[in-house]
């Protein structure tokens, strides 16, 4: 380890300023009457996934660890820590976020660890809390392996990735409208990740930025919160339970009772695990492409709007 | 090792139990009970154009059935704390033991339905299978 890389470890301090953000949050909206709304059941659910989640990622921790360090000494350049290194570090783990956090929502293998994310009808700090248990078996973690092999120190890249994770929680709310006009061009932040959030058409499958939205700008998956068109959060299919158990499990349940069918090819039932959700080999679901283009057929005036390019 | 990541477990459960507790009396979940204009209203709001054209309620008020007007569909809509999750489904999918309805859905818990209301569903589900066989 870097002798000048402060031993930090950021989920120690991190549990306690999510509620005590989410304790401001909570009576913030309810003296200012607007600004979000809380479901004593829903947030518990959030809660409750959140922990859950620290519990098992800390257990995964050290099998992830041990990849990052056997990469790192597979690195020809081990890079020193400064300035320059952790701003790199960290832009770089954005970077690879992104490409994560796509995958996660364009493959039922990652979504199905994903999907708990998304799965809270209601948008407030407690669904930043709301996180997979099972993101280690999506296998996306070799996403940001390149950060090793690149000569980034494992304990550089675990306070990065830290860090990324705790810029997102703050976002997770209604009660921030607008940023900055500089600060939303270039920043994720509550307008574009309510958006991510949304299961209007015209939101599907948009904004995965982490911290920095240009990201999307790039790769052309951003759509920005319109006025007209309220964020309506949670999933295409709600789900009617807020079983913890329930919530973690139920994808995986949907792909194993998919890929069991009767008769289907293989081909079909490999993509059951990796095509994006809704694909299905009968043609009864939905894609979230085809779901814009059903929006579309109902609203071609829609045509050419953000998120209905298509 | 086990010691502290237990005194951590608890001490993140007793903060969530504290939390809800709050959200709970400052924002005390309406008692929401499906209506006919409730379920119709979550019908056009996720898109769907078929009317409802019978509907019952479940004991406890907090899910409802409905067959869809110029459909071989079902609506199923469940009340929860302050929002609703709706699913359509086919009569393949419901699956009723005496008052006792199950859609299939792994999210979806099974819900009782008022014994003249089970009946109807009975009826329902048998004249749908005879529009299916025929």
């Amino acid at each position: 380890m870097p002798e000048n890389l402060p031993d930090i470890d950021v989920s120690t301090w991190a549990g306690p300023l999510y509620i005590v953000l989410i304790l401001i949050e909570i009576i913030a909206i309810k003296l200012r009457g607007k600004g979000g709304q809380y479901e004593a059941k829903d947030a518990a659910a959030s809660m409750f996934m959140g922990a859950g989640s620290a519990m098992v990622n800390a257990a995964y921790g050290v099998i992830t660890a041990a990849i990052f360090i056997f990469a790192y000494n597979l690195a020809p350049l081990k890079l020193p820590f400064n300035l320059w290194t952790f701003l790199a570090a960290f832009i770089l783990w954005d970077f690879a976020y992104y490409w994560v956090h796509r995958y996660y929502h364009r493959s039922r293998w990652g979504w199905a660890a994903h999907v708990i994310h998304h799965s809270s009808q209601h948008y407030n700090l407690t669904t930043a809390l709301r996180q997979s248990w099972t993101g280690f078996w999506s296998g996306a973690f070799v996403l940001y392996i390149p950060l090793a092999l690149l000569g980034f120190h494992p304990a550089l890249i675990a306070l990065v990735g830290g860090l990324n994770l705790i810029y997102q929680f703050w976002f997770h709310t209604e009660f921030i409208d607008k940023c900055p006009k500089w600060f939303e061009a270039i920043m994720n932040t509550p307008s574009h990740h309510r958006v991510h959030h949304a299961k209007n058409p015209r939101y599907l499958d948009a904004n995965y930025a982490g911290v920095f939205i240009i990201w999307d700008k790039m790769f052309k998956t951003f759509v920005p919160e319109l006025k007209s068109d309220s964020p309506d959060y949670g999933l295409v299919n709600d789900l009617g339970t807020y079983n913890p158990l329930r919530i973690f499990s139920h994808e995986y349940v949907g792909v194993f009772k998919d890929l069991t069918q009767p008769d289907l090819r293989w081909s079909d039932r490999f993509k059951y695990i990796f095509a994006p959700p809704g694909w299905c080999h009968d043609g009864s679901r939905l894609s979230s492409q085809q779901i814009k283009q059903e929006y579309l057929q109902k609203h071609p005036e829609q045509q050419g709007t953000p998120g209905l390019n298509i | 090792m086990i010691s502290p990541l237990l005194i951590l477990f608890l001490s993140a459960m007793a903060a969530i139990f504290a939390l809800a507790l709050l959200v709970a009396w400052l924002y005390p979940a309406p008692n929401n009970q499906i209506t006919d204009e409730e379920l119709k209203q979550q019908l056009y709001a996720h898109g769907i154009t078929h009317e409802p054209e019978q509907i019952l309620q479940s004991v406890s008020t907090k899910e409802a059935i409905a067959t869809l007007g110029g459909t071989r569909q079902f609506a199923v809509l469940r009340a929860l704390g302050d929002r609703y999750a709706l699913r359509i489904v086919d009569r393949s999918q419901i699956t009723q033991t005496g008052a006792s309805v199950s859609i299939n859905d792994y999210t979806w818990p099974a819900f009782k339905l008022p014994a003249d209301n089970a009946e109807i569903l009975t009826k329902w589900l048998k004249s749908t299978k005879g529009d299916i066989n025929a």
